[in-house]
């Protein structure tokens, strides 16, 4: 299986952020490149790994469990996600 | 955002997973035939000519070239796998050189290995979860070449722990003193990942 | 409802849904006895203000959706996360550049909502729909696309009945130079259905001059 939209991850993303920010721009920390957050590539794997379209850099991972969420996102410079760029989330109550 | 709790049960709904009693099924897993492709990025296609395999950490790193590790003892093994999403899928049959074999021709003193793999991706384990006939560098599945989709030309094959664990596309190891997590264990899985335990996330 | 002998459409009974923007999706999680959970996200057929209708089609070697399309009936239960999405979505209110909307397969649905939302808002924006199927019978919603007012191009890769007048191939550049808005018109475009078809109609458009940050896409997520 290959990689979604970005758009594909809105829930999570709700749940996490309490909005869905996939119309939020992301830049990425490797290459630049600005993009929607609909607009990046997600893989499913033992977790979701979001890639810029542009270089294929991770610039978010999620993992679902317990009832949380275990978020990175440390390749992301996003303008909607932007105070919560530096080190690590853990929120609590995300399923 | 779903409700809390297990969730509403769907009338009829059976999905793809399914119990089983033989006490073959570690806690919190379902029996599948598939073989599901889960995959944290682009699968790489590296050909064979340019594919290589390296253990550092020792007193000198060592790498084999395809030919050269192919010319290695080789085995077959049929194994339970268990990925942490849930689905389990017993008597895989693959073909892999034992890292017992590769350590052999390595001249080293460490306690901890990463396994890294072409498109960045880590993993960490005791080396001794890779030792004692427990893991390999599998190039085979079901009688045939790995699949890129399944982790070819190679991929390392760690079945008493999470699937996680056996990294495909594995390119080589660093033998290390000190533990680093890699991946999935930097953000959410468990470091060690023991499916009979249920080491699925960080605090289990 | 059953649309083609391998789709079909619910129609939701959902209290406490906020109401949804045409283009969006739900995440539909289903619990077995055995306490097994699976998780899909299916995009929304109806135009807002109308109760929520998913269009599901059965993937063969699904898990989900051949329980969606073959098992559920009236009065079963499961949950919903949703509705989602504010990308891959398009509101009439104040838009006046044409719209163009490429469906492969059952890609069709978020932007029949789309389509569908516009007649009933009584939009004039300029809409063009190229939709690619595999045979006739697959075709969803063939009615209603008889009289939905947008320009309905159709292509039919694999069979096409007697006396078939839309397209016979799968779509290609000059298939989409034929089709499409030109770049000049600026229209907002967005595309749905499998990967490799979302990539070859991006990819296609792209080169024909229209701007990349202009295509939207949404692919299927696979079984």
């Amino acid at each position: 299986m290959t990689h979604v939209d970005g758009n594909a991850i809105g829930g999570l993303l709700n749940d996490v952020f309490g909005r869905e920010a996939t119309d939020a721009s992301g830049l990425c920390s490797t290459c630049g490149a600005e993009n929607f957050v609909g607009a990046l590539l997600v893989y499913r794997a033992a977790g979701v790994v979001v890639r810029c379209p542009a270089c294929g850099a991770v610039l978010m991972r999620f993992v679902e469990g317990h009832g949380q969420v275990w978020v990175e996102l440390g390749g992301l410079l996003g303008s909607g996600l932007e105070p919560l760029r530096e080190g690590r989330v853990h929120v609590v109550d995300g399923g | 955002m779903y409700g809390p709790g297990v969730g509403i049960v769907s009338r009829g709904f059976r999905g793809r997973g399914r119990g089983d009693d033989s006490g073959r099924l570690p806690p919190g897993q379902y029996l599948t035939d598939d073989f599901p492709v889960l995959s944290a990025g682009p699968t790489p296609h590296t050909p064979i000519d340019e594919w290589s395999f390296t253990i550092s950490g020792g007193t000198e790193p060592v790498t084999w070239s395809w030919k050269e590790f192919r010319a290695l003892p080789s085995e077959t093994v049929t194994q339970d796998i268990h990925c942490v999403t849930k689905w389990s899928k017993f008597d895989t049959d693959w073909a892999g050189v034992s890292v017992d074999t590769l350590l052999e021709h390595v001249d080293y003193d460490r306690a901890y290995a990463v396994a890294y793999s072409d498109g960045g991706y880590t993993t960490n384990l005791p080396i001794e979860d890779l030792t004692g006939g427990k893991a390999w560098v599998a190039f085979g599945y079901d009688g045939e070449p790995l699949e890129p989709e399944h982790g070819g030309p190679a991929r390392l094959l760690v079945p008493h722990l999470y699937f996680w664990k056996s990294a495909k596309w594995v390119r080589g190891l660093r033998l290390l003193d000190e533990d680093e997590p890699g991946f999935w264990e930097t953000n959410g899985y468990h470091n060690y990942g023991d499916p009979w335990r249920e080491q699925r996330y960080w605090g289990d | 409802m059953t649309e083609t002998p391998r789709v079909r459409t619910l129609i939701l009974d959902v209290p406490a849904l906020v109401g949804h923007r045409a283009g969006q999706h739900v995440d539909v999680r289903l619990t077995s006895e055995d306490g097994y959970q699976a998780e899909r996200s299916y995009s929304i057929a109806s135009a807002p203000g109308q109760p929520l209708a998913l269009t599901v089609e059965r993937l063969d070697d699904g898990e989900v959706s051949p329980y969606l399309v073959d098992d559920v009936v009236p009065g079963d239960k499961f949950e919903l996360r949703g509705p989602i999405g504010g990308y891959f979505v398009w509101e009439p209110d104040g838009a006046t550049e044409p719209i163009f909307l490429v469906a492969g397969g059952s890609g069709i649905v978020p932007l029949m909502a789309m389509l569908r939302l516009r007649r009933d808002a009584g939009s004039t924006v300029p809409a063009k729909l190229l939709y690619s199927s595999r045979t006739i019978d697959d075709v969803i919603y063939r009615d209603e696309l008889q009289h939905i007012g947008a320009d309905v191009e159709q292509t039919l890769t694999r069979a096409q009945p007697p006396g078939w007048q839309g397209y016979a191939r799968r779509v290609d550049i000059q298939l989409l130079r034929d089709v499409a808005f030109p770049p000049e018109d600026n229209p907002r475009v967005f595309v749905c259905g499998p990967t490799s078809f979302v990539e070859a109609v991006a990819e296609g458009l792209v080169a024909l001059g229209h701007r990349p940050g202009r295509i939207r896409t949404e692919r299927f997520g696979g079984t």
